[in-house]
Protein backbone atom coordinates (compact mmCIF):
# COMPACT_ATOMS: atom_id res chain seq x y z
CA UNK A 1 0.00 0.00 0.00
CA UNK A 2 1.35 3.43 -0.92
CA UNK A 3 0.05 6.77 0.18
CA UNK A 4 2.58 9.13 -1.35
CA UNK A 5 3.81 12.02 0.72
CA UNK A 6 0.98 12.72 3.19
CA UNK A 7 1.99 12.57 6.83
CA UNK A 8 0.09 10.12 9.02
CA UNK A 9 -1.68 13.02 10.73
CA UNK A 10 -2.74 14.56 7.42
CA UNK A 11 -3.95 11.21 6.11
CA UNK A 12 -6.03 10.63 9.24
CA UNK A 13 -7.40 14.16 9.09
CA UNK A 14 -8.41 13.82 5.48
CA UNK A 15 -9.88 10.35 5.88
CA UNK A 16 -11.93 11.48 8.88
CA UNK A 17 -13.05 14.93 7.78
CA UNK A 18 -12.81 14.93 3.98
CA UNK A 19 -10.82 18.14 3.79
CA UNK A 20 -7.39 19.50 4.57
CA UNK A 21 -5.97 23.03 4.85
CA UNK A 22 -2.39 23.46 3.65
CA UNK A 23 -0.28 26.58 3.96
CA UNK A 24 1.85 27.40 0.94
CA UNK A 25 5.04 29.43 0.62
CA UNK A 26 4.61 33.11 -0.03
CA UNK A 27 6.93 33.45 -3.01
CA UNK A 28 4.37 32.52 -5.70
CA UNK A 29 1.44 34.39 -4.17
CA UNK A 30 2.17 37.88 -5.53
CA UNK A 31 2.71 36.49 -9.02
CA UNK A 32 -0.61 34.59 -8.92
CA UNK A 33 -2.46 37.62 -7.55
CA UNK A 34 -1.31 39.89 -10.36
CA UNK A 35 -1.90 37.18 -13.03
CA UNK A 36 -5.41 36.70 -11.60
CA UNK A 37 -6.13 40.43 -11.78
CA UNK A 38 -5.01 40.61 -15.40
CA UNK A 39 -7.22 37.66 -16.31
CA UNK A 40 -10.18 39.12 -14.40
CA UNK A 41 -9.75 42.47 -16.14
CA UNK A 42 -10.07 40.73 -19.51
CA UNK A 43 -12.95 38.56 -18.30
CA UNK A 44 -10.88 35.39 -18.83
CA UNK A 45 -11.15 33.72 -15.43
CA UNK A 46 -12.58 30.66 -17.21
CA UNK A 47 -9.50 30.45 -19.46
CA UNK A 48 -6.68 30.67 -16.94
CA UNK A 49 -4.29 28.13 -18.54
CA UNK A 50 -3.98 30.43 -21.55
CA UNK A 51 -3.65 33.64 -19.56
CA UNK A 52 -0.40 33.17 -17.68
CA UNK A 53 2.25 30.46 -17.25
CA UNK A 54 1.80 30.76 -13.50
CA UNK A 55 -1.55 28.98 -13.78
CA UNK A 56 0.03 26.08 -15.66
CA UNK A 57 2.70 25.59 -13.03
CA UNK A 58 0.16 26.04 -10.24
CA UNK A 59 -1.23 22.59 -11.15
CA UNK A 60 1.94 21.04 -9.73
CA UNK A 61 2.47 23.49 -6.87
CA UNK A 62 5.07 21.94 -4.57
CA UNK A 63 3.11 22.79 -1.42
CA UNK A 64 -0.17 21.12 -2.27
CA UNK A 65 0.30 18.87 -5.30
CA UNK A 66 2.15 16.14 -3.33
CA UNK A 67 -0.93 15.87 -1.11
CA UNK A 68 -3.29 15.90 -4.10
CA UNK A 69 -1.62 13.02 -5.89
CA UNK A 70 -1.25 11.14 -2.59
CA UNK A 71 -5.03 11.30 -2.16
CA UNK A 72 -6.01 10.62 -5.79
CA UNK A 73 -3.09 8.35 -6.83
CA UNK A 74 -0.42 8.44 -9.53
CA UNK A 75 -3.06 8.60 -12.27
CA UNK A 76 -4.07 12.13 -11.24
CA UNK A 77 -5.15 14.62 -13.89
CA UNK A 78 -6.55 18.13 -13.88
CA UNK A 79 -10.24 18.45 -14.74
CA UNK A 80 -10.50 22.23 -14.60
CA UNK A 81 -8.97 25.41 -13.24
CA UNK A 82 -11.05 28.53 -12.87
CA UNK A 83 -10.94 31.83 -11.00
CA UNK A 84 -13.62 33.26 -8.74
CA UNK A 85 -13.76 36.98 -8.11
CA UNK A 86 -16.18 37.75 -5.31
CA UNK A 87 -16.83 41.43 -4.58
CA UNK A 88 -18.53 42.37 -1.30
CA UNK A 89 -22.11 41.02 -1.10
CA UNK A 90 -21.47 38.40 -3.80
CA UNK A 91 -24.01 35.61 -3.40
CA UNK A 92 -22.90 32.25 -2.14
CA UNK A 93 -23.42 28.79 -3.60
CA UNK A 94 -25.75 26.39 -1.85
CA UNK A 95 -24.90 23.04 -0.30
CA UNK A 96 -23.92 20.46 -2.88
CA UNK A 97 -21.67 17.51 -3.63
CA UNK A 98 -19.30 17.99 -6.54
CA UNK A 99 -19.63 14.36 -7.70
CA UNK A 100 -23.41 14.17 -7.29
CA UNK A 101 -24.04 13.80 -11.04
CA UNK A 102 -21.56 10.96 -11.54
CA UNK A 103 -23.55 7.73 -11.71
CA UNK A 104 -22.24 4.21 -11.22
CA UNK A 105 -19.88 4.84 -8.30
CA UNK A 106 -20.25 4.04 -4.63
CA UNK A 107 -19.01 7.46 -3.58
CA UNK A 108 -18.76 7.07 0.22
CA UNK A 109 -15.67 4.90 -0.10
CA UNK A 110 -14.39 6.11 -3.44
CA UNK A 111 -12.31 9.18 -4.28
CA UNK A 112 -13.11 10.34 -7.78
CA UNK A 113 -12.33 13.98 -7.47
CA UNK A 114 -10.48 16.44 -5.25
CA UNK A 115 -10.95 20.19 -5.35
CA UNK A 116 -8.27 22.67 -4.32
CA UNK A 117 -9.46 26.14 -3.36
CA UNK A 118 -6.41 28.35 -3.44
CA UNK A 119 -7.01 31.58 -1.53
CA UNK A 120 -5.48 34.75 -2.91
CA UNK A 121 -6.73 37.08 -0.17
CA UNK A 122 -6.85 37.28 3.57
CA UNK A 123 -10.44 37.54 4.70
CA UNK A 124 -11.83 38.59 8.05
CA UNK A 125 -11.22 35.72 10.48
CA UNK A 126 -14.92 35.42 11.27
CA UNK A 127 -16.00 35.38 7.62
CA UNK A 128 -14.48 32.37 5.84
CA UNK A 129 -16.16 31.83 2.50
CA UNK A 130 -16.12 28.07 2.19
CA UNK A 131 -17.99 25.81 4.52
CA UNK A 132 -18.21 22.02 4.77
CA UNK A 133 -19.76 19.25 6.84
CA UNK A 134 -16.79 17.30 8.19
CA UNK A 135 -17.06 13.57 7.52
CA UNK A 136 -19.95 13.93 5.06
CA UNK A 137 -17.85 12.45 2.24
CA UNK A 138 -18.78 9.11 3.83
CA UNK A 139 -22.52 9.81 3.67
CA UNK A 140 -24.57 7.69 1.29
CA UNK A 141 -25.30 9.40 -2.00
CA UNK A 142 -29.06 9.28 -1.52
CA UNK A 143 -29.00 11.01 1.88
CA UNK A 144 -30.94 14.24 1.25
CA UNK A 145 -29.78 17.65 2.40
CA UNK A 146 -31.86 19.03 5.28
CA UNK A 147 -34.47 21.59 4.29
CA UNK A 148 -32.65 24.76 5.32
CA UNK A 149 -33.04 28.31 4.08
CA UNK A 150 -29.62 29.74 4.79
CA UNK A 151 -26.26 28.15 4.11
CA UNK A 152 -25.19 28.91 7.69
CA UNK A 153 -28.07 26.80 9.05
CA UNK A 154 -26.51 23.49 8.04
CA UNK A 155 -26.07 21.35 11.17
CA UNK A 156 -22.49 20.40 12.06
CA UNK A 157 -21.00 22.60 9.36
CA UNK A 158 -17.66 24.31 9.85
CA UNK A 159 -15.96 27.07 7.89
CA UNK A 160 -12.22 26.35 7.98
CA UNK A 161 -10.31 29.59 8.57
CA UNK A 162 -7.99 30.45 5.70
CA UNK A 163 -5.68 33.25 4.68
CA UNK A 164 -3.95 34.31 1.49
CA UNK A 165 -1.80 31.47 0.17
CA UNK A 166 -3.78 28.72 1.88
CA UNK A 167 -5.04 25.77 -0.11
CA UNK A 168 -8.23 24.05 1.04
CA UNK A 169 -8.40 20.48 -0.31
CA UNK A 170 -11.95 19.12 -0.49
CA UNK A 171 -13.08 15.54 -1.24
CA UNK A 172 -15.50 15.58 -4.20
CA UNK A 173 -18.22 13.83 -2.19
CA UNK A 174 -18.04 16.22 0.78
CA UNK A 175 -21.08 18.40 1.50
CA UNK A 176 -19.82 21.88 0.72
CA UNK A 177 -21.09 25.39 0.15
CA UNK A 178 -19.75 28.91 -0.37
CA UNK A 179 -21.16 31.63 1.84
CA UNK A 180 -22.13 35.11 0.76
CA UNK A 181 -19.21 37.52 0.93
CA UNK A 182 -20.28 39.56 3.94
CA UNK A 183 -16.94 41.34 4.27
CA UNK A 184 -16.29 44.72 2.73
CA UNK A 185 -13.39 43.51 0.61
CA UNK A 186 -13.27 41.51 -2.60
CA UNK A 187 -12.13 37.89 -2.34
CA UNK A 188 -10.25 36.02 -5.02
CA UNK A 189 -10.15 32.22 -5.23
CA UNK A 190 -8.59 29.77 -7.64
CA UNK A 191 -10.46 26.48 -7.93
CA UNK A 192 -8.55 23.49 -9.29
CA UNK A 193 -10.42 20.23 -9.70
CA UNK A 194 -8.31 17.08 -9.92
CA UNK A 195 -9.62 13.73 -11.17
CA UNK A 196 -8.25 10.42 -12.49
CA UNK A 197 -6.70 10.24 -15.95
CA UNK A 198 -9.52 8.02 -17.26
CA UNK A 199 -12.13 10.68 -16.54
CA UNK A 200 -13.21 13.45 -18.90
CA UNK A 201 -11.56 16.82 -18.46
CA UNK A 202 -13.19 20.22 -18.86
CA UNK A 203 -10.20 22.42 -19.67
CA UNK A 204 -10.21 25.06 -22.41
CA UNK A 205 -8.18 24.16 -25.53
CA UNK A 206 -4.58 25.16 -24.84
CA UNK A 207 -2.83 27.79 -26.94
CA UNK A 208 0.34 26.74 -28.77
CA UNK A 209 2.46 28.60 -26.22
CA UNK A 210 0.72 26.94 -23.28
CA UNK A 211 1.01 23.54 -24.96
CA UNK A 212 4.76 24.00 -25.41
CA UNK A 213 5.20 24.68 -21.72
CA UNK A 214 3.06 21.71 -20.75
CA UNK A 215 4.77 19.31 -23.16
CA UNK A 216 8.17 20.16 -21.70
CA UNK A 217 7.16 18.42 -18.46
CA UNK A 218 5.94 14.84 -18.10
CA UNK A 219 3.80 15.70 -15.13
CA UNK A 220 2.20 18.80 -16.64
CA UNK A 221 1.52 16.81 -19.83
CA UNK A 222 -0.33 14.25 -17.77
CA UNK A 223 -2.14 16.82 -15.67
CA UNK A 224 -3.38 18.78 -18.69
CA UNK A 225 -4.01 15.66 -20.77
CA UNK A 226 -1.67 16.74 -23.55
CA UNK A 227 0.68 14.33 -25.25
CA UNK A 228 2.43 13.98 -28.59
CA UNK A 229 2.71 10.26 -28.11
CA UNK A 230 -0.38 8.73 -29.69
CA UNK A 231 0.30 5.25 -28.33
CA UNK A 232 0.47 6.62 -24.81
CA UNK A 233 -2.68 8.68 -25.32
CA UNK A 234 -4.65 5.56 -26.25
CA UNK A 235 -3.59 3.83 -23.06
CA UNK A 236 -5.28 6.35 -20.82
CA UNK A 237 -6.30 3.98 -18.02
CA UNK A 238 -2.92 3.90 -16.30
CA UNK A 239 -0.87 7.09 -16.55
CA UNK A 240 1.69 7.76 -13.87
CA UNK A 241 3.11 10.90 -12.33
CA UNK A 242 6.92 10.93 -12.07
CA UNK A 243 9.30 12.14 -9.41
CA UNK A 244 7.20 11.33 -6.36
CA UNK A 245 6.86 8.21 -4.22
CA UNK A 246 4.18 5.91 -5.66
CA UNK A 247 0.60 6.40 -4.50
CA UNK A 248 -2.51 4.29 -5.06
CA UNK A 249 -4.65 6.92 -3.39
CA UNK A 250 -7.07 7.04 -0.47
CA UNK A 251 -8.83 5.15 0.95
CA UNK A 252 -5.87 2.77 0.99
CA UNK A 253 -6.68 -0.41 -0.87
CA UNK A 254 -5.23 -3.85 -1.52
CA UNK A 255 -4.42 -5.47 -4.85
CA UNK A 256 -4.39 -9.16 -5.74
CA UNK A 257 -0.77 -10.35 -5.77
CA UNK A 258 -1.48 -12.29 -8.97
CA UNK A 259 -2.94 -10.46 -11.97
CA UNK A 260 -3.60 -13.33 -14.38
CA UNK A 261 -3.81 -17.05 -13.54
CA UNK A 262 -4.65 -20.31 -15.25
CA UNK A 263 -3.08 -19.78 -18.66
CA UNK A 264 -1.60 -23.27 -18.61
CA UNK A 265 -1.87 -24.95 -21.96
CA UNK A 266 -3.04 -28.39 -20.90
CA UNK A 267 -6.25 -29.73 -22.43
CA UNK A 268 -9.24 -27.85 -21.11
CA UNK A 269 -12.04 -30.26 -21.91
CA UNK B 1 -35.53 -9.68 -21.88
CA UNK B 2 -37.03 -7.51 -19.17
CA UNK B 3 -34.35 -4.91 -18.31
CA UNK B 4 -35.09 -4.89 -14.59
CA UNK B 5 -34.94 -8.67 -14.31
CA UNK B 6 -31.72 -8.62 -16.32
CA UNK B 7 -30.36 -5.98 -13.97
CA UNK B 8 -31.23 -8.16 -10.98
CA UNK B 9 -29.39 -11.10 -12.53
CA UNK B 10 -26.42 -8.89 -13.34
CA UNK B 11 -26.32 -7.47 -9.81
CA UNK B 12 -26.31 -10.96 -8.33
CA UNK B 13 -23.93 -12.71 -10.71
CA UNK B 14 -21.82 -10.01 -12.32
CA UNK B 15 -23.10 -10.96 -15.76
CA UNK B 16 -26.28 -11.65 -17.65
CA UNK B 17 -26.87 -14.03 -20.56
CA UNK B 18 -29.14 -12.85 -23.39
CA UNK B 19 -29.99 -15.84 -25.61
CA UNK B 20 -30.98 -15.17 -29.22
CA UNK B 21 -30.21 -11.47 -29.09
CA UNK B 22 -29.55 -11.48 -32.83
CA UNK B 23 -31.50 -13.81 -35.10
CA UNK B 24 -32.79 -14.35 -38.62
CA UNK B 25 -31.82 -12.04 -41.44
CA UNK B 26 -30.14 -9.50 -39.20
CA UNK B 27 -27.80 -12.13 -37.78
CA UNK B 28 -26.91 -13.23 -41.31
CA UNK B 29 -26.27 -9.65 -42.40
CA UNK B 30 -24.05 -8.98 -39.39
CA UNK B 31 -22.14 -12.23 -39.97
CA UNK B 32 -21.54 -11.26 -43.61
CA UNK B 33 -20.44 -7.72 -42.69
CA UNK B 34 -18.15 -9.15 -40.03
CA UNK B 35 -16.57 -11.53 -42.56
CA UNK B 36 -15.95 -8.64 -44.96
CA UNK B 37 -14.32 -6.60 -42.18
CA UNK B 38 -12.19 -9.59 -41.20
CA UNK B 39 -11.10 -10.06 -44.80
CA UNK B 40 -9.92 -6.45 -44.84
CA UNK B 41 -8.28 -6.89 -41.43
CA UNK B 42 -10.43 -4.06 -40.09
CA UNK B 43 -12.11 -5.74 -37.14
CA UNK B 44 -10.72 -3.08 -34.78
CA UNK B 45 -12.53 -0.43 -36.81
CA UNK B 46 -15.95 -1.99 -37.29
CA UNK B 47 -17.81 1.31 -37.26
CA UNK B 48 -16.26 2.40 -40.53
CA UNK B 49 -16.87 -0.95 -42.25
CA UNK B 50 -20.66 -1.13 -42.40
CA UNK B 51 -23.62 0.92 -41.18
CA UNK B 52 -24.92 -2.20 -39.46
CA UNK B 53 -22.28 -1.95 -36.75
CA UNK B 54 -23.37 1.51 -35.66
CA UNK B 55 -26.89 0.15 -35.31
CA UNK B 56 -25.59 -2.49 -32.91
CA UNK B 57 -24.47 0.00 -30.25
CA UNK B 58 -28.07 0.76 -29.28
CA UNK B 59 -29.78 -2.37 -30.54
CA UNK B 60 -33.10 -3.01 -28.76
CA UNK B 61 -32.14 -6.61 -27.91
CA UNK B 62 -29.57 -5.45 -25.36
CA UNK B 63 -29.43 -1.67 -25.07
CA UNK B 64 -32.32 -1.44 -22.55
CA UNK B 65 -30.40 -3.94 -20.43
CA UNK B 66 -27.16 -1.98 -20.81
CA UNK B 67 -29.03 1.15 -19.77
CA UNK B 68 -30.60 -0.56 -16.76
CA UNK B 69 -27.17 -1.76 -15.65
CA UNK B 70 -24.94 1.24 -16.40
CA UNK B 71 -27.44 4.05 -15.94
CA UNK B 72 -28.85 6.98 -17.90
CA UNK B 73 -25.36 8.41 -18.37
CA UNK B 74 -24.19 5.43 -20.44
CA UNK B 75 -21.53 5.94 -23.08
CA UNK B 76 -19.70 3.62 -25.47
CA UNK B 77 -16.00 3.09 -24.89
CA UNK B 78 -15.46 1.01 -28.03
CA UNK B 79 -16.94 -1.61 -30.32
CA UNK B 80 -14.70 -4.03 -32.17
CA UNK B 81 -14.57 -7.53 -33.59
CA UNK B 82 -12.36 -10.42 -32.66
CA UNK B 83 -11.60 -13.89 -33.98
CA UNK B 84 -9.95 -16.72 -32.06
CA UNK B 85 -8.62 -19.32 -34.46
CA UNK B 86 -9.54 -23.00 -33.93
CA UNK B 87 -7.21 -25.40 -32.16
CA UNK B 88 -5.02 -22.72 -30.60
CA UNK B 89 -3.70 -22.11 -27.09
CA UNK B 90 -5.28 -18.72 -27.20
CA UNK B 91 -6.86 -18.48 -23.76
CA UNK B 92 -6.52 -15.31 -21.74
CA UNK B 93 -6.11 -16.65 -18.22
CA UNK B 94 -8.34 -15.63 -15.33
CA UNK B 95 -8.29 -11.92 -14.62
CA UNK B 96 -10.36 -8.90 -13.77
CA UNK B 97 -10.25 -6.00 -16.23
CA UNK B 98 -10.47 -3.28 -13.60
CA UNK B 99 -8.11 -4.73 -11.00
CA UNK B 100 -5.57 -1.90 -11.36
CA UNK B 101 -8.04 0.97 -11.27
CA UNK B 102 -7.57 3.50 -8.48
CA UNK B 103 -10.16 5.72 -6.86
CA UNK B 104 -13.30 3.60 -7.08
CA UNK B 105 -14.74 1.08 -4.63
CA UNK B 106 -15.42 -1.48 -7.33
CA UNK B 107 -17.49 -4.11 -5.43
CA UNK B 108 -20.36 -1.62 -5.15
CA UNK B 109 -19.82 0.30 -8.39
CA UNK B 110 -20.49 -0.33 -12.07
CA UNK B 111 -17.71 1.44 -13.93
CA UNK B 112 -17.39 -0.59 -17.10
CA UNK B 113 -19.55 -3.28 -18.65
CA UNK B 114 -18.62 -5.46 -21.61
CA UNK B 115 -21.02 -6.88 -24.15
CA UNK B 116 -20.07 -9.95 -26.18
CA UNK B 117 -22.26 -10.75 -29.18
CA UNK B 118 -21.41 -14.15 -30.66
CA UNK B 119 -21.58 -14.68 -34.41
CA UNK B 120 -20.75 -18.38 -34.36
CA UNK B 121 -21.61 -21.17 -31.94
CA UNK B 122 -19.01 -21.67 -29.20
CA UNK B 123 -19.00 -25.38 -28.29
CA UNK B 124 -18.00 -26.84 -24.94
CA UNK B 125 -14.39 -27.29 -26.08
CA UNK B 126 -14.34 -23.93 -27.82
CA UNK B 127 -12.96 -20.57 -26.82
CA UNK B 128 -15.61 -20.10 -24.14
CA UNK B 129 -15.97 -17.05 -21.98
CA UNK B 130 -16.01 -18.28 -18.39
CA UNK B 131 -16.90 -16.30 -15.29
CA UNK B 132 -16.98 -16.67 -11.53
CA UNK B 133 -20.51 -15.67 -10.61
CA UNK B 134 -20.60 -13.13 -7.79
CA UNK B 135 -16.89 -12.28 -8.00
CA UNK B 136 -17.79 -8.67 -8.88
CA UNK B 137 -18.65 -8.33 -5.18
CA UNK B 138 -15.28 -9.55 -3.92
CA UNK B 139 -13.43 -6.99 -1.85
CA UNK B 140 -10.66 -5.01 -3.50
CA UNK B 141 -7.49 -7.07 -3.54
CA UNK B 142 -9.24 -10.42 -3.12
CA UNK B 143 -6.44 -12.73 -4.28
CA UNK B 144 -6.73 -14.73 -7.47
CA UNK B 145 -5.89 -18.37 -6.66
CA UNK B 146 -2.54 -19.61 -7.95
CA UNK B 147 -3.86 -22.13 -10.48
CA UNK B 148 -2.29 -23.48 -13.64
CA UNK B 149 -5.24 -24.22 -15.89
CA UNK B 150 -8.47 -22.43 -16.69
CA UNK B 151 -10.68 -25.27 -15.50
CA UNK B 152 -9.00 -25.29 -12.07
CA UNK B 153 -10.90 -22.15 -11.04
CA UNK B 154 -13.53 -23.00 -8.45
CA UNK B 155 -17.19 -22.24 -9.08
CA UNK B 156 -16.74 -20.99 -12.61
CA UNK B 157 -19.45 -20.98 -15.26
CA UNK B 158 -18.57 -21.63 -18.88
CA UNK B 159 -20.69 -19.84 -21.48
CA UNK B 160 -21.53 -22.39 -24.19
CA UNK B 161 -23.40 -20.20 -26.61
CA UNK B 162 -25.12 -20.17 -29.98
CA UNK B 163 -24.61 -17.70 -32.80
CA UNK B 164 -26.68 -14.62 -31.96
CA UNK B 165 -26.42 -14.99 -28.19
CA UNK B 166 -25.00 -12.16 -26.08
CA UNK B 167 -23.40 -11.85 -22.66
CA UNK B 168 -23.16 -8.64 -20.67
CA UNK B 169 -20.41 -8.71 -18.05
CA UNK B 170 -19.26 -6.37 -15.29
CA UNK B 171 -15.63 -5.34 -15.87
CA UNK B 172 -14.85 -6.25 -12.26
CA UNK B 173 -16.04 -9.86 -12.61
CA UNK B 174 -13.35 -12.53 -12.66
CA UNK B 175 -13.36 -14.04 -16.13
CA UNK B 176 -11.25 -15.92 -18.65
CA UNK B 177 -11.33 -16.94 -22.27
CA UNK B 178 -10.54 -20.64 -22.56
CA UNK B 179 -8.18 -22.09 -25.16
CA UNK B 180 -9.91 -22.95 -28.40
CA UNK B 181 -9.76 -26.77 -28.70
CA UNK B 182 -12.57 -26.88 -31.21
CA UNK B 183 -12.53 -26.79 -34.99
CA UNK B 184 -14.60 -23.61 -35.01
CA UNK B 185 -13.22 -20.08 -34.89
CA UNK B 186 -14.71 -17.87 -32.20
CA UNK B 187 -16.20 -14.77 -33.79
CA UNK B 188 -17.42 -12.11 -31.45
CA UNK B 189 -18.31 -8.44 -31.44
CA UNK B 190 -17.15 -6.88 -28.19
CA UNK B 191 -18.42 -3.54 -26.93
CA UNK B 192 -17.46 -1.72 -23.78
CA UNK B 193 -19.94 0.61 -22.08
CA UNK B 194 -18.94 3.21 -19.50
CA UNK B 195 -20.28 6.55 -18.20
CA UNK B 196 -20.32 9.93 -19.94
CA UNK B 197 -17.96 11.33 -17.32
CA UNK B 198 -15.30 8.86 -18.45
CA UNK B 199 -13.02 8.99 -21.49
CA UNK B 200 -13.71 6.77 -24.48
CA UNK B 201 -11.29 5.36 -27.02
CA UNK B 202 -12.87 7.51 -29.71
CA UNK B 203 -12.38 11.10 -30.73
CA UNK B 204 -15.59 12.17 -32.45
CA UNK B 205 -13.67 14.24 -35.02
CA UNK B 206 -11.82 11.09 -36.17
CA UNK B 207 -15.04 9.54 -37.49
CA UNK B 208 -15.89 9.79 -41.20
CA UNK B 209 -18.37 12.55 -42.18
CA UNK B 210 -20.95 9.84 -42.94
CA UNK B 211 -20.58 8.31 -39.48
CA UNK B 212 -20.60 11.69 -37.78
CA UNK B 213 -23.83 12.58 -39.57
CA UNK B 214 -25.52 9.37 -38.44
CA UNK B 215 -24.36 9.84 -34.87
CA UNK B 216 -25.40 13.48 -34.69
CA UNK B 217 -28.90 12.66 -35.90
CA UNK B 218 -29.94 11.14 -32.58
CA UNK B 219 -29.64 12.33 -28.97
CA UNK B 220 -28.72 8.93 -27.55
CA UNK B 221 -26.04 8.30 -30.14
CA UNK B 222 -24.57 11.74 -29.54
CA UNK B 223 -24.27 10.77 -25.89
CA UNK B 224 -22.97 7.26 -26.61
CA UNK B 225 -20.14 8.69 -28.71
CA UNK B 226 -19.46 11.80 -26.64
CA UNK B 227 -20.41 13.98 -29.61
CA UNK B 228 -20.82 17.70 -29.00
CA UNK B 229 -24.24 18.93 -27.95
CA UNK B 230 -25.72 20.93 -30.89
CA UNK B 231 -25.22 24.65 -30.28
CA UNK B 232 -28.73 25.43 -31.49
CA UNK B 233 -30.22 23.66 -28.48
CA UNK B 234 -28.47 26.12 -26.15
CA UNK B 235 -27.95 23.15 -23.85
CA UNK B 236 -25.33 23.88 -21.18
CA UNK B 237 -25.09 20.26 -20.06
CA UNK B 238 -21.52 19.19 -19.33
CA UNK B 239 -20.01 15.77 -20.00
CA UNK B 240 -20.57 15.01 -16.32
CA UNK B 241 -24.30 15.66 -16.61
CA UNK B 242 -25.43 14.03 -19.86
CA UNK B 243 -28.47 11.77 -19.74
CA UNK B 244 -30.34 9.66 -22.29
CA UNK B 245 -33.52 11.08 -23.78
CA UNK B 246 -36.88 10.31 -22.17
CA UNK B 247 -35.40 10.61 -18.69
CA UNK B 248 -35.37 13.82 -16.67
CA UNK B 249 -32.36 16.05 -17.43
CA UNK B 250 -29.85 16.21 -14.62
CA UNK B 251 -30.36 19.18 -12.36
CA UNK B 252 -27.70 19.78 -9.71
CA UNK B 253 -29.15 20.01 -6.20
CA UNK B 254 -28.07 23.06 -4.20
CA UNK B 255 -29.57 23.90 -0.82
CA UNK B 256 -29.44 27.20 1.03
CA UNK B 257 -28.74 30.81 0.07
Amino acid sequence: MHIGTLTDAQRLDFEARGYLVLNTRADTLACLQSAFDRAAQQDRLHDLPNQDDAFLHLAEHPDFFPSVYSILSDDVQLCSITGLHLPPASPGRGWHREVAGLLGVHHPISTLCLQVFFHLDDGPEDEPLLTVVPGSHRFKSDLPFPAITYIEDMPHSVAPPTKAGDALLVHGNLWQARRRNRSNTSRRLLELTYIHCWMRQALPPLSAAAKDIVLASHNLSQLFGVTDDVARAANYWHLQIEGYPPSTGLPARRFSPLKVVGKGTGPNT
Amino acid sequence: MDPQKARAAYDAQGYVYIPGALAGDLLKQVQAAFDRAAEKKELQDLLHQDDLFLDLVDHPAWFPVVRAVVGDDVQLRYIRGGIVQPNTDSGSGWHCDLSGLNGVYLPDSVIMTKLFVYLKDVPENGSCLALVAGSHRYDLGHPLPDIDAHEAMSHHTKMIVKAGDAVLMNGYTWHARFHNRSDTPRQVIESSYIHTWMKTQYQFEDFSPHLQKRILACHNRRQLFGAPVPEATNDQTTDWQRRLEDCPPYRPVEVGI
